[in-house]
């Protein structure tokens, strides 16, 4: 049994193999065929990690050393050597390898990635079926994004991590313009490109800290080596402060947050995929998994909470103004993922990762259902013109509203345990302001996700020819949407905490890969009292959000009717998005711009100038000096004596 | 004593040292019999000839661990000669393959083409691998001879029967020096042997120094004249455009590669340290020369036989930097660049050999730059091979041409040529404009439609465009496959 | 006859050798002012030889008289050629290809 855990390679191959023949056969197998190819690569990548999850969970002391197999048994960690990749400059020299790493922290993505997404793949193949040229396309890319998105999980050095985390940056772009005549869908996947590219370079710029400082590329011996001082330990603040700028471009955080509400251009089951579930949750994955490092460094974990409240309370501000469906779930996402970076930066760990495992449960119910109710409506996303849908699609309303639940964080539903582990945790580490934003946000939240769905669900339809004909989407939809549901309804269990009566699992099974998280996360400093007390307030604050919710959108309260217009300007400048897209434009982009037409000018003037009369001069001694030529065989013979004269001259003394 | 060694009045002669040469004439004479009493398919003939030039290579090959002398140094087997004759052989293969389907469309070329090949090759084969001025002699004139005839193969075609002329008369001429350069040398020294020329040098003074040097100068006309350096290069254009495709390309290829070799050995061996400074200056002008003449005349071309002939002409000059560099790292890049630009050049001359062929009048029709236009969208696979090789030509990676200038231009800067060193890379600048010109015709302009491009060619045909491509690839990429044998002294 | 004067004469000879390949248009005369310039090279190769007491010059010579030969050989066969194609062995008529 354990032995799987050589094969460990095979779990991002099978959906680049997938990739492979739906990209390149899609012609010949058929619609059906791109389809159960894709879902089915998924789905053997998903068994694959189920039983090497198992095997690393046995008892590993037992596995004798296979070649290419390194055992850490403290930290639970299983390297795999694939093959050699870049050697340069001998035995002591830089030598980086395609190897994979399975621990508790990988084990638990790895199920998540391929389990989630497995169901998006399966609701895709009802999603896209009018799809009608690209439908092979869609699924290659969405294998290979899962594909790349294994290898960044499981990538044992930064390199083969860096090839995941750009991997899925790429897919990510091609399916953001999956729609590639549009536009604005292709100016989307632009956008959403550069903007990440800006966090890859402080990414790379990171690996290349810890690299000189610690003489290695591979994650082991930086994680170990950065907790005894020296080198590696100086850099630590450099280093983590430069790998976060990749997360926040990654993940979407301030000031890199500008992308994520245009990544929607794509088609919604990528959204539901990339951009709720996996990629974007890539830069909390990898802040945890450099979490050393970033325990060295307290100043860059406070960096890290900082930016996840403010993006947290941001974010959830402004996808309260929204209408277009799609548009205010990404800015949830948003402000999720603010939530997980606050859980990391407060120390809270296992809770980041927890909160990261019921948010992909929950937000994917959450896009699917969006997505069912786009394609009932025809691609209809905007929420003004919906309304009363409840009867006619009551499955994606019930799983909705389990989603919905877990995002606002309602008790007994997933979201509440995890989003409560990260609030208790920056509570119980001494982060009061921080823990108040947080709450804040807690609050907008339960208020935009009730809004969302009375305004799709309840009361009349606001746009009458648009819902007549809105039905029920196909049992391949609502299946996965319906598992989705279930778990957003009972994710919670592999955390619950203890104070309740739970196991925590989760947090006991990240215990080896976390040993170094700050000890005030790990046991509840405060007493039992309080932490029940800030599960009833977040709860109270929550339901206070649901009220108005409710009041504003189901019972037309006359002083909710009033509301929005007290809050003008606030809520003008929240609609707008603060205005930070076009702040960017003139502040950056505009300058930026200018600049290039200067150097374009001076690429075109002067070195193309330069470059043009070179050859030009050239090309006219070439026409000229050809004469010389003569075709006379005696002019040759000539030339020969002139030559044998100048040879004498030089060599005799 | 024994009575073994009172019969033996001259030390024994080791024959393994002569048995790729023996070969290489053994197969040309059989073929030449083989043609007298029976006219047998013009491919069978080809065939024999690669089988000869496999066994002349196992042959040579065979004595690696060995090294091997005999006739008193007018043979020498050493690391050096096995790798220059391999170069030869190499280059002679290449020719053959590209022949066998060629030699269909020349229709007036007789089975005696292949004959003559192999005994050009055996010349080459013993130009490299001897340490006397004797044996550099004979095989250049065993090279050489046959290929004068080589070249006016199409006995109809006034251009072949100019090249042919124009190659004899020069090359005749240039032998005068060579062999007056000799004489003198023999006067200063005492003997044709390298390595009693450098002891003369050392100690020669007066009369017999002026002597040596004479015969320095006289005999660099000679060998300056073979490889095509400038001023003595104005035969290369002329007869690579006049010859058949296939005999231009072994020109270019083995010729350049024998007559490099025994350029460098001769410098190397036979002056080395003792008159560096006079013919390292002499080298270095012609090296300039070459590559700016080479360069300049080939912008203006329209003929693409014409354009690799002064393309080979830059390519010289590039070379004589890695003589000039008397290095041991210097002579193994010009082994290293000798071999990437046989694959390469006769990469460019066998897309060439796919589409020329005589058309009316029995005048060469298909050579012309602007009939390749368009052939990017006619015959996709066979244009980007031409690319290939034109940017390998350029230096561009990841091709055999880069690294090849890569190691030898390392090679100039170790040796503290700057000067020289930077020269060539000016140049190389110079000659990417006119094989970018190539790629561009054959990319995107249209074709005027003056000369119809053959739509297919037999499978045979296109197995030296493939060889060459593999070759150019292989070197480019893992140039290790070559370099790891120089860890052996070359010498 | 001294050194000396013997490799004046093959000097001599050289240079008229040279001398009648610049000069001469006919290609069989070209061909003739070759052979004087091999042989000027015999001339020297021999006298060293008698100067040295060696015999390798002599042997040379015999090499080079050889590939004299056949080089006209050659020669005479490529003239013949071109004679039959155009009437003529002037070699100034030969420029079709230059430039």
């Amino acid at each position: 049994m354990i032995t799987v855990l050589r094969f460990l390679w095979l779990i991002p191959l099978a959906p680049f193999a997938g990739a492979a023949i739906a990209g390149f056969s899609g012609r010949w197998i058929g619609r059906r065929g791109v389809g159960i190819i894709a879902c089915g690569s998924v789905a053997l990548s998903f068994v694959l990690s189920v039983v090497g999850v198992a095997a690393l969970s046995g008892d590993l002391a037992s596995l004798d050393a296979l070649p290419g197999l390194a055992i850490n048994l403290e930290a639970r960690r299983v390297t795999l050597e694939v093959a050699e990749w870049i050697s340069v400059g001998g035995p002591d020299g830089l030598v980086v390898s395609w190897s994979l790493m399975l621990d508790p922290l990988s084990a638990v993505l790895i199920l998540v990635i391929t389990g989630v997404g497995f169901l998006i793949h399966l609701y895709s193949v009802g999603y896209m079926a009018e799809e009608d040229r690209g439908y092979a396309r869609y699924f290659a890319f969405l294998n290979l994004f899962t594909g790349m998105m294994l290898l960044l999980v499981l990538g044992a050095s930064l390199p083969v991590l860096f090839v995941g985390w750009e991997g899925v940056g790429l897919c990510s772009y091609l399916l953001i313009g999956f729609y590639y005549t549009e536009t604005w869908c292709a100016d989307a996947g632009r956008k959403a490109f550069i903007v990440n590219r800006i966090g890859d370079a402080g990414f790379l710029l990171g690996a290349l800290t810890l690299w000189l400082a610690s003489g290695s590329l591979d994650l082991e011996p930086i994680l170990d080596g950065v907790a005894a001082s020296g080198p590696l330990r100086e850099v630590a603040l450099a280093g983590s402060l430069l790998l976060f700028t990749g997360a926040v471009g990654k993940s979407a955080q301030i000031p890199l947050s500008v992308w994520l509400p245009d990544a929607m251009a794509g088609p919604t089951p990528v959204s539901a995929l990339i951009h709720a579930a996996t990629m974007v949750t890539a830069g909390v994955y990898l802040v945890v998994r450099m979490g050393a490092v970033f325990v060295a460094a307290p100043l860059a974990l406070a960096v890290v909470a900082g930016i996840g409240a403010a993006t947290a309370l941001y974010a959830a501000t402004i996808a309260c103004a929204q209408t277009d469906i799609k548009k205010v779930l990404a800015y949830s996402t948003i402000s999720q993922l603010g939530y997980m970076f606050l859980g990391v930066g407060v120390g809270a760990f296992a809770a980041a990762i927890f909160h990261l495992i019921t948010h992909a449960f929950f937000k994917a119910v959450l896009f699917l259902g969006a997505g069912s109710v786009i394609h009932a409506l025809h691609g209809e996303q905007d929420m003004g013109r919906m309304g009363g849908l409840r009867d006619r699609m009551l499955i994606t309303w019930v799983c909705m509203l389990a989603g919905g639940l877990a995002l606002a964080g309602i008790v007994p539903f997933a979201g509440f345990w995890s989003k409560d582990a990260i609030l208790w945790g920056a509570l119980s580490g001494g982060h009061t302001f921080l823990w108040i934003l947080g709450l804040a946000g807690a609050g907008l939240t339960a208020f935009y996700v009730f809004r969302l769905l009375f305004m799709i669900f309840h009361g009349k339809p606001r746009d009458e020819d648009l819902v007549r004909n809105a039905h029920e989407s196909p049992y391949i939809m609502s299946g996965p949407l319906l598992v989705l549901g279930v778990l957003s309804l009972i994710g919670g269990i592999v955390g619950l905490p203890a104070i309740i009566y739970g196991g925590d699992w989760l947090g006991r099974w990240l215990d080896p890969v976390l040993a170094h998280a700050p000890a005030a996360a790990h046991e509840g400093v405060h007493s039992a009292g309080a932490e029940i007390g800030a599960m009833v307030l977040s709860l109270v604050i929550a339901g206070a959000g649901f009220m108005v919710a409710l009041m504003a959108y189901v019972l037309r309260h006359v002083w909710a009717e009033r509301l929005p217009r007290k809050l003008e300007p606030l809520s003008g400048w929240a609609r707008a998005k603060y205005y930070v897209d076009e702040f960017y434009q003139r502040a950056i982009l505009g300058p930026y711009l200018q600049l290039c037409h200067i150097f374009r000018q001076f690429d075109e003037r002067a070195v193309d100038g330069l470059v043009n009369a070179v050859w030009r001069t050239a090309d006219g001694v070439g026409h000229f000096a050809r004469y010389l030529q003569t075709g006379f065989v005696r002019n040759y013979a000539l030339f020969l004596l002139i030559g044998a004269a100048l040879i004498l001259y030089l060599v005799l003394p | 004593m024994s009575p073994a060694n009172v019969w033996t009045g001259s030390p024994p002669i080791d024959w393994a040292a002569l048995f790729p040469t023996m070969v290489l004439v053994v197969g040309a004479l059989a073929l030449l019999l083989a043609s007298t009493l029976r006219r047998l398919p013009m491919r069978l003939h080809g065939v024999a000839a690669l089988a000869f030039l496999v066994l002349a290579v196992v042959a040579s090959a065979a004595g690696w661990s060995h090294p091997r002398s005999a006739f008193d140094g007018l043979v020498v087997v050493d690391h050096f000669g096995i790798l220059a004759s391999a170069a030869a052989y190499l280059a002679c293969a290449l020719t053959v393959l590209m022949s066998l389907d060629y030699l269909d469309r020349e229709p007036e070329i007789p089975p005696e083409y292949y004959s003559l090949l192999l005994i050009s090759t055996a010349g080459m084969g013993l130009m490299v691998t001897s340490n006397s001025l004797v044996g550099i002699f004979l095989g250049l004139e065993l090279l050489s001879i046959p290929l004068y005839v080589m070249a006016g193969l199409v006995r109809s075609r006034e251009r072949s029967l100019e090249a042919s002329m124009k190659y004899f008369l020069l090359g005749a001429f240039s032998t005068g020096f060579l062999v007056y350069g000799i004489a003198f040398l023999y006067g200063g020294s005492g003997s044709f042997s390298l390595e009693q020329l450098v002891l003369a040098l050392d100690r020669a003074d007066g009369q017999q120094a002026r002597w040596l040097l004479l015969g320095l100068g006289l005999v660099l006309v000679g060998l300056a004249f073979k490889v095509g350096a400038a001023p003595f290069h104005c035969w290369v254009p002329d007869v690579y455009e006049g010859s058949p495709v296939t005999v231009a390309s072994f020109m270019a290829t083995g010729t350049k590669a024998a007559a490099f070799a025994a350029l460098l050995r001769v410098m190397f061996h036979g002056f080395g340290a003792n008159a560096l400074a006079e013919w390292r200056e002499a080298l270095g002008v012609l090296a300039v020369l070459t590559m700016v003449l080479g360069n300049f005349l080939a912008l203006g071309q329209s003929n693409l036989k014409r354009l690799i002939a002064y393309s080979s002409i830059a390519h010289a000059g590039y070379l004589l930097i890695g003589v000039v560099t008397f290095s041991t790292a210097g002579a193994e890049s010009v082994l290293f660049y000798l071999f990437s630009y046989i694959f390469m050049t006769a990469g460019a001359f066998s897309v060439v050999a796919l589409i020329a062929g005589t058309g009316e009048g029995g005048e060469e029709v298909g050579a012309r730059l602007s009939d390749l236009a368009g052939l990017g969208r006619r015959r996709p696979l066979l244009a980007a091979a031409l690319c290939l090789f034109m940017l390998s030509l350029a230096g561009i990676p990841p091709t055999g041409g880069f690294v090849a200038k890569f190691y030898l231009f390392r090679s100039a800067v170790e040796a503290d040529l700057m000067g020289l060193a930077v020269i060539g890379l000016l140049n190389s600048v110079l000659g990417a404009f006119y094989y970018m010109k190539v790629v561009v015709t054959v990319t995107m302009r249209d074709s005027e439609g003056t000369t119809p491009v053959p739509a297919a060619s037999p499978t045979l045909a296109y197995a030296c465009v493939v060889f060459s491509i593999v070759g150019t690839l292989i070197l480019g990429l893992y140039p290790r496959v070559l370099t790891r044998l120089s860890t052996q002294p070359l010498f | 006859m001294s050194l000396v004067w013997m490799l004046t004469l093959s000097t001599a000879l050289f240079t008229v050798g040279v001398l009648g390949v610049l000069l001469r248009r006919n290609a069989i005369v070209i061909l003739m002012a070759v052979e004087i310039m091999l042989n000027a090279a015999n001339l020297a190769l021999i006298a060293f030889s008698r100067h040295l007491g060696s015999a390798d010059g002599q042997i040379l010579a015999f090499f080079v008289m050889t590939v004299a030969a056949a080089e006209a050989a050659v020669g005479l066969a490529i003239v013949l050629a071109i004679f039959r194609l155009r009437k003529s062995v002037n070699v100034d008529s030969l420029n079709r290809m230059k430039w």
